[in-house]
């Protein structure tokens, strides 16, 4: 049995109760949508419809021309209204396709496949991905036909991420419930597709119910595992959840499969397996909405939906608006806006209200008690790197590795000085890779 | 940003929502609430210590304390910030009156407090900055220009129990004993277990210090790593060196050590002190054997029994050296993918 090993890291209570729901996510059912045509920090895709054509649902609206972007598919039937800027959750405008909904959903066609009986198996299943537009939907959004694709014989770990390890965001827990039998299948194409040896469902404790229905529906098939994870923040991390499933480090610089193991979030599985079987695109995702809202409730929404419509079905928000957050608390991204698109890495719609909102306290200078560094999930030194960006010594940010940084925004959370660790020492390790890529080591 | 024109209804309030950057939750703790506890947990001593020598030590801590407040507010004031109160100059205050000697002029108090609060903290960069602990600063520089007044002792009340007579008697505290080659009996060492003995005026209770410290451990306030490797390097070098030949420490020798100067109210209070303290924790306990050895140096080779005081000041310069060269391993670094690999799965 491989080492457990947890290092750093938080136990977080917040002031809003779990949902804990067993039954599947309601549909929400948007007038409009506006799909992305870039999603993650890939290429645009490029549209391919044109303003008022009809279009049906998973039909293919942005092709991807370049390497890193991926394609992008109508996540409702009916009218293209309009291809252009929109504001994004990252507050940049991006392009993309306003579609308003017929409310038919007419199905487009299933996704052709490369019937090209000559290639692996497992080229056809990445082949299909990358047509069904299934990126990483855990939040990083990488394309997850790139991530496929690995040298065979190389992997002998599947680690499918159930972690969920933020606090409010129960969309995967709902996912492994529900769609039990879609999960495992999603694992089992992955497998196929990367060759890897063994399958491990990474759940944490508290969520019994899905623990228990993942055992109970893989059973003894052999070499598939459900890991039980301490509930502990942030264990659905991709290097931490590796660390601890399979004692292995991934190292500065290197990708999982770099060490043999691939990271599938549970609703990239699913995803794949739908695409696969069904030939279905990637045009929904389920969506936690909680916090300060009136109905909290976990949905199934289409892509590109607008939050201010999604959170307006959840009965809006119950008290004046501190925050809204695009994913979870502590990674999600906070919205200027309530007009911007849901993407695909959307897991949920948090909304903290002014009152519970204890980021907004002012800061006061560094006493060094050190709690950042004793819950950094890598070991570094947080208020180190702060004080040398503040002086701006990259020489210093690089040797305290501010690079390694995973933005988990522990040190953040424990700062009793309320000072932006995470955001500092992700400005200092943005710069210091820019200082990197133009070739000056700094000196 | 940008206005979006192309938008027909455009409610202000729902384009004009806070941001920040992630993590959008934070903990309860903060700077105040620490030292706050910091000071919960020195009272225990301090009313122990107006207990057994009587309210003649009160104006020590009222001199103390508000000086060193008037000090912190006088700089923020002439340096135009707003003043917010942290308690921490309340604690470098008590801190400070409990390592002087309570038979000193009273100015001594304000003194050292300006030279904790002025010299040692603000002139540094005020919190989080300084480079030497400004309680025991105060007193270093005290007891360097004042010799004669800031070694004497101040003995408890004849009301207090416990007292062992032979003590008061010859006027010598558990560590002159011991300096002078003599060991501990029962007596003495229960005597200075409770703090019925001479000594600085909030140093001599080793039981209301350790309860103080125990809250701090369990608050996480501190951590053990410090006190620990000092203590524990305190004892080892009163075993070895501290009796008749080598490795002859008695018993008596090993806790009166321990229990008497500063060693207490130095490693659960003043060594763990976050600004003049290293981060990592492998640091942290070189950083504590450290203490623990220099102030053994002091005591067995110095002109006077104890010398936890230079032994503190003396570690406060090693801090940047440690935050520099010893730090943890980043997960991720001095690995190779192919070592990972080959660890075995199962």
């Amino acid at each position: 049995m491989a080492k457990r090993i947890v290092i750093g890291g938080i136990d977080i209570n917040v002031p809003w109760r779990r949902l804990d729901q067993a039954g599947p996510a309601l549909e929400f059912v948007p007038k409009q949508v506006a799909v992305p045509l870039a999603q993650g920090s890939g290429k645009p895709a490029e549209a391919v419809v044109e303003v008022g054509q009809e279009v049906k649902l998973g039909q293919l609206i942005g092709e991807a021309k370049e390497k890193s972007a991926s394609r992008a598919h109508a996540s409702v039937s009916g009218k293209v209204e309009r291809i252009g800027e929109t504001p994004t959750a990252d507050g940049e405008n991006k392009t993309c396709v306003w579609i308003r909904n017929d409310f038919k959903n007419t199905p487009a066609d299933p996704i052709e496949r490369n019937e090209d009986e000559d290639g692996a198996p497992s080229e056809r299943i990445i082949d299909v991905v990358k047509k069904a537009g299934i990126i990483g939907m855990g939040g990083a959004m990488f394309p997850s036909g790139t991530k496929l694709k690995v040298e065979r014989g190389t992997i002998d770990w599947c680690l499918v991420n159930g972690a969920e390890c933020e606090p409010l965001v129960e969309s995967d827990s709902v996912l492994m419930v529900t769609e039990t039998e879609r999960v495992i299948r999603g694992a089992a194409l992955i497998r196929q597709a990367t060759g890897a040896r063994q399958v491990a469902f990474c759940i944490e404790e508290d969520k019994t119910v899905a623990l228990d229905a993942l055992a109970k529906a893989i059973g003894a098939t052999p070499d598939v595992t459900v890991i039980r994870l301490p509930h502990h923040y942030p264990m659905g991390g991709e290097k931490q959840l590796i660390l601890y499933a399979t004692g292995r480090e991934v190292p500065e610089g290197c990708l999982p499969s770099d060490v043999g193991v691939v990271v599938f979030n549970v609703g990239t599985a699913t995803a794949i397996a739908d695409a696969v079987d069904y030939g279905k695109a990637l045009t929904s995702r389920l969506c936690t909405v909680a916090g300060d809202v009136m109905r909290p409730d976990i949905l199934r929404i289409p892509i590109g939906s607008l939050a201010e419509e999604v959170l307006a079905f959840c009965g809006g928000a119950s008290s004046t608006y501190g925050k809204v957050i695009m994913g979870g608390p502590m990674m999600g991204k906070s919205l200027g806006r309530l007009d911007v698109p849901l993407h695909k890495g959307a897991n949920s719609l948090v909304v903290i209200s002014r009152n519970a909102d204890f980021a907004t306290l002012p800061e006061q200078p560094c006493i060094r008690c050190d709690r950042c560094s004793q819950v950094c999930p890598m070991r570094l030194m947080p208020q180190l790197i702060d004080r040398a960006q503040r002086r701006d010594d990259l020489t210093a940010c690089k040797r305290l590795k501010a690079t390694s940084c995973i933005n988990c925004g522990c040190c953040t959370y424990v700062c009793p000085s309320r000072i932006p660790l995470a955001r500092n020492i992700t400005a200092a390790s943005s710069t210091v890779k820019k200082m990197k890529e133009s070739g000056d080591d700094g000196k | 940003m940008t206005e979006n024109n192309d938008k027909t209804v455009v409610e202000d309030a729902r384009l004009r929502i806070p941001v920040a950057a992630s993590p959008h939750l934070r903990d309860k703790p903060s700077d105040v609430s620490i030292m706050r506890d910091v000071v919960l947990a020195l009272l225990p001593a301090i009313a122990g210590s107006i207990y057994i020598f009587g309210t003649r030590v009160i104006p020590y801590y009222l001199i103390s304390v508000g000086m060193s407040i008037l000090c912190d507010w006088l700089w923020q004031r002439a340096k135009d910030r707003h003043y917010r109160f942290d308690y921490s100059p309340l604690v470098t205050g008590l801190l400070l009156a409990m390592s002087l000697p309570g038979n000193v002029p009273l100015w001594f108090a304000a003194a050292g407090a300006v030279l904790a609060i002025i010299i040692a903290k603000e002139c540094f960069g005020g919190i989080g900055r300084n480079i030497f602990n400004p309680a025991i600063f105060g007193r270093g520089v005290l007891r360097i220009i004042f010799v004669a007044q800031m070694t004497r002792n101040i003995w408890p009340r004849a009301e207090v129990p416990y007292q062992v007579t032979a003590d008061v008697v010859t006027g010598a505290t558990p560590l002159e004993l011991l300096k002078s080659g003599m060991d501990l009996d029962s007596g003495q060492l229960l005597a200075s277990f409770l703090g019925v003995t001479g000594g600085k005026i909030g140093e001599t209770s080793a039981l209301l210090l350790l309860v103080g410290a125990a809250y701090l451990l369990c608050r996480r306030v501190i951590r053990f790593r410090i006190p620990v490797a000092m203590l524990g390097v305190i004892a080892i070098m009163a075993f070895l060196f501290g009796g008749r030949g080598f490795a002859g420490g008695s018993l008596g020798v090993v806790a009166g050590h321990l229990l008497g100067g500063a060693s207490i109210l130095g490693a659960f209070y003043m060594a763990t002190d976050y600004s003049t303290s290293p981060s990592a924790p492998r640091a942290q306990w070189l950083y504590g054997a450290g203490v623990g050895l220099v102030t053994m140096l002091f005591r067995f080779y110095g002109d006077y029994p104890e010398g936890f005081t230079f032994a503190l000041l003396i570690m406060n310069l090693t801090v940047p050296l440690f935050d520099r060269y010893v730090l943890p391993r980043v997960v991720g670094t001095e690995v190779k993918a192919e070592q990972e690999k080959e660890k075995a799965a199962r």
